[in-house]
């Protein structure tokens, strides 16, 4: 091979790991991204099949029925998970309850490892903004909807699909976002 | 006596030689063992690289605890990962699955060793071939 092309090829390969490389750390170095968060995809099949198990929360014994919710909601509808315990919940808290007297019946509430008791002295003294809520106390439900921590939360369309969700508390951009999904599935 | 002591010291010797690979008396049952296996390969998802083995954040205790539950439930290893990963996703596995969409996880690390391989190669062989060429036309 003459000198010329085997020059050729190597700037060529060279070019080429020099811009392999350069995209790996461009993307490994992002100041943005965290690599110990878990990738929260919309890509998930998320199990209803729990959600009757969730323990009434005392004093909220009507809003027990999340099925009901579920199936009479006629258009899209959100699940919250949340917990008395988890400070950012209360962060979104006040967002929550805005957008469930905006949109009544839509608003599915679960409390994750939190006692039914304090779940409903947090609920009676800070508001309810759910249109049914329980405790999810065997943590299935927080397994079958890929929870990655509380607060988060879910848009459904009608039909059950996953839309949208925010692995954090409704606030700044998460809150943008999930407006938005929200206007967008009606 | 010195046997007497002779005796005792055999029986020490003894004794610290097998002491690391007496069992612990309870042996482990076949769904411990499966478990466990399970738990090395299943990753805590509010923790940096570790398995669920590894954490005990509450949300690894509920993996671990519902692991127990599909086993005892008689699903299979297999059935156990798609569970999870219908759930959380591909991530949820310590080792990714082999796909279209992984490949380059899996094979980047190579492709790009080749690369280098390449290009060292192809230096060397050039370099080479002007040696060549000085010694002809000094």
């Amino acid at each position: 091979m003459s000198d010329a092309a085997l020059r050729l090829i190597i700037v060529v390969l060279g070019v080429i790991s020099i811009f392999l490389v350069g995209s790996l750390l461009w993307f490994g170095l992002n100041p943005q991204r965290d690599p110990a968060s878990f990738p929260t995809s919309t890509a998930i099949e998320p199990d209803f099949s729990a959600l009757d198990l969730g323990t009434p929360l005392p004093g909220f014994e009507g809003f027990g029925d999340v099925n009901r919710v579920r199936s009479e909601a006629a258009g899209p509808y959100v699940v919250n998970f949340f917990a008395s315990w988890c400070q950012p919940c209360r962060l979104e808290h006040p967002y929550l309850l805005e957008f469930g007297a905006a949109n009544p019946g839509t608003l599915i509430g679960l409390a994750y490892r939190d006692d039914p008791l304090n779940a409903a002295a947090y609920l009676t003294s800070d508001g309810n903004p759910y249109a049914a809520v329980v405790a999810d106390l065997n943590s299935l439900n927080a397994l079958n909807f890929g929870l990655t921590g509380v607060p988060e939360t879910y848009v459904f369309s009608a039909d059950g699909d996953l839309l949208f969700r925010s692995p954090g508390p409704l606030v700044g951009a998460l809150k943008t976002q999930f407006i938005n999904a929200w206007e967008a599935a009606q | 006596m010195a046997s007497f002591y002779r005796i005792v010291v055999a029986a020490l010797v003894v004794l610290a030689t097998i002491t690391p690979f007496l069992q612990p008396a309870s042996a482990q049952s076949v769904t411990e063992i499966r478990a466990k296996a399970l738990f090395n390969e299943l990753r805590c998802v509010v923790c940096a690289g570790q398995s669920i083995a590894e954490s005990n954040a509450e949300l690894a205790q509920d993996m671990r605890a519902q692991v127990v539950v599909l086993i005892e439930d008689n699903r299979s290893d297999a059935e156990i990962r798609d569970w999870f990963m219908t759930r959380y996703g591909d991530a949820v596995l310590m080792n990714p699955p082999l796909k279209p969409l992984t490949l380059a996880l899996w094979f980047g690390p190579v492709l790009i060793f080749l690369m280098g391989a390449g290009i060292t190669g192809l230096v060397l062989l050039r370099g080479r071939s002007r040696l060549g060429e000085g010694e002809k036309n000094p």
